[in-house]
């Protein structure tokens, strides 16, 4: 689904129009659930969140902006959403715990790396490392630039920054895991292994 | 290692940071929830509001009024809507039941594998061109649609055809997910329209196989004969290409690119509409994602030794799935399991 058709949607829904409401959920339900568990590993909250999200939206439509940017509107009514229970339950996971989150799953365990022949595949691993030690806000831009493909615009709207601190932080974060691949210390592992397997 | 490797890399690793997706189910749980939450809510508080600021909300009103009337009239050129109601449909090709042909006003009909759907001169429930119907075929079954101005579609595993139930005056639209084989009638006066996610083509009378599967990193169109214009959709623009028959046009989705060739096998393409499948140094990927949805099945090579080989040659897809693995993997040298849906292949120690 495009801009214009988002823009469209969202006019009709104002208006009142109940299929332009399911629409607007269909459409826009994967990538809020997505995002929601970017905060928090609690699925039920995350749903409990675009629950009350939606019916809030649809309470509340007749006073709705019709000139909102529909995605980056839908992503940050979610995030104050999730802020707003963090708030509540002291013990909620936030976005810092992300890296326990990351951390067991894709640890990179440096037997399969010296045995995986595929480079790729050591490669990958490596850049699983370096993801995870970013600043959790660096990490959120990437996941927002590349995998939900926002323009810089939205992306620092909904990061409450300015575009050029958005570019910079993204420009930042690249530029850590490009250095990562580019000292790839396989030469180094594989004589390990060797010595060690004699 | 070049830099658009390196961002593909990046991008990838980053998209591991999505844990867990909803599945449609629970898509469909939750929409039932706020539904239920939303129609209960009467009188709207919005109602209070509007007496106090009558002037403002009036001209909220006056606002929406117009848009509504603004994005009706470019409706009308831009064909959202039935690109819009397929979205709406897309969650009944997770379900691997029955073929299902769901009516404008949600009746579903579930249809015998293999038969060939009539609507020749024919209507589900009403008139107007505003009512979609939704032919959902799933993983591990095949079908044919001849619909109401005589065009023939041949749909393949796990796709969707979205069609108005009475085509309009001056254009034929369809929209499809997945792959289908068209066999377009004649008519001059109203071409035919096939909108999928990345493209879209415009027919005056013509055969062609469309693949554009949302798991698949590429759409491509085949065209055996007549001629056909592509147009891409959204993120992929380009110059409307005009394809001539024996063409094949291949949109990679990564990085935008359309490859158009010309070839001598081009029916080659359509031979599933046959039950066969034409490889032609087919990567083993590709025809491994291929029988999976044939199948309806999970294939899983854990060998690693064809990965980077191609496969040239013709299957027959009535066979089992399991004989025809062992066409392909030497039963020396490799084991097949199959557990339920999924099968895996092992290399023997």
């Amino acid at each position: 689904m495009n801009v214009t058709d988002n823009n469209r949607l969202w006019l009709d829904f104002i208006a009142g129009n109940r299929n332009a409401f399911k629409y607007l959920y269909d459409a826009h339900a994967d990538m809020l659930f997505d995002y929601g568990c970017l905060y928090t590993r609690d699925a039920d909250l995350v749903k409990d969140c675009v629950h009350d999200l939606f019916v809030d939206l649809y309470r509340y439509r007749s006073g709705l902006n019709p000139n909102v940017k529909v995605r980056a509107y839908l992503l940050a009514s979610l995030r104050r959403k999730l802020v707003a229970v963090k708030r509540k339950q002291p013990t909620y996971a936030a976005i810092e715990s992300l890296d326990e989150q990351i951390t067991p799953d894709h640890a990179p365990d440096i037997e399969s790396q010296i045995i995986s022949v595929e480079k790729d595949q050591a490669v990958l691993n490596l850049l699983r490392t370096a993801l995870a030690k970013l600043p959790a806000r660096q990490r959120e831009a990437l996941y927002l630039k590349f995998t939900m493909e926002l323009p810089y615009v939205e992306i620092a709207d909904l990061m409450d920054i300015s575009e050029a601190t958005c570019r910079t932080l993204v420009y930042r974060a690249i530029k850590k895991l490009r250095g990562n691949m580019e000292n790839q210390p396989f030469l180094t592992f594989f004589v390990f292994f060797l010595k060690n397997s004699l | 290692m070049d830099k658009d490797k390196r961002l593909a890399y990046i991008r990838k690793v980053v998209a591991e940071l999505r844990t867990r997706r909803l599945t449609v189910h629970e898509k469909n749980a939750l929409w039932g929830r706020i539904e239920q939450a939303t129609l209960k809510s009467s009188p709207s508080p919005a109602w209070s509001w509007m007496h106090r600021y009558r002037f403002a909300a009036a001209s909220i009103v006056v606002v929406a009024a117009l848009s509504i009337l603004l994005w009706w009239s470019k409706a009308v050129d831009q064909a959202p809507l039935i690109n819009r109601i397929a979205l709406h449909n897309q969650y009944l090709l997770a379900d691997t039941g029955a073929i299902l042909l769901t009516a404008a006003d949600q009746r579903t009909m579930a249809m015998e594998d293999g038969e060939v759907i009539d609507l020749a001169g024919k209507t589900l429930t009403t008139e107007s061109p505003d009512q979609f119907s939704t032919l959902t075929v799933p993983y591990g079954k095949r079908t044919e649609i001849l619909l109401s101005d005589g065009s023939k579609i041949w749909l393949n595993a796990g796709s969707q055809l979205t069609f108005p139930e009475e085509f309009g005056p001056d254009k034929r639209e369809v929209y499809l997910e997945g792959e289908g084989y068209f066999d377009v009638a004649h008519d001059e006066g109203r071409p035919f329209l096939v909108h999928a996610a990345d493209i879209q083509i415009k027919v005056l009378g013509t055969a062609f196989n469309v693949s554009s599967y949302r798991e698949d990193a590429f759409v491509s169109a085949v065209l055996l004969s007549g001629k056909i214009e592509l147009q891409g959709v959204g993120r992929h623009k380009f110059e409307t290409q005009v394809l001539e028959p024996g063409n094949t046009a291949v949109l990679l989705k990564d990085n935008h690119q359309l490859i158009i060739q010309h070839r001598d096998n081009a029916a080659d393409h359509i031979s599933w509409t046959q039950k066969q499948l034409v490889l032609n140094n087919t990567p083993l990927d590709e025809l491994l994602v291929k029988l999976e949805r044939v199948y309806n099945a999970e294939i899983a090579d854990e060998t690693g030794t064809f990965s980077g080989d191609t496969f040239s040659g013709r299957l027959d897809l009535r066979q089992p799935l399991l004989s025809l693995l062992q066409n392909i993997y030497d039963q020396q040298r490799f084991k097949i399991v199959k557990s339920e849906r999924r099968i895996t292949i092992q290399k023997k120690n």
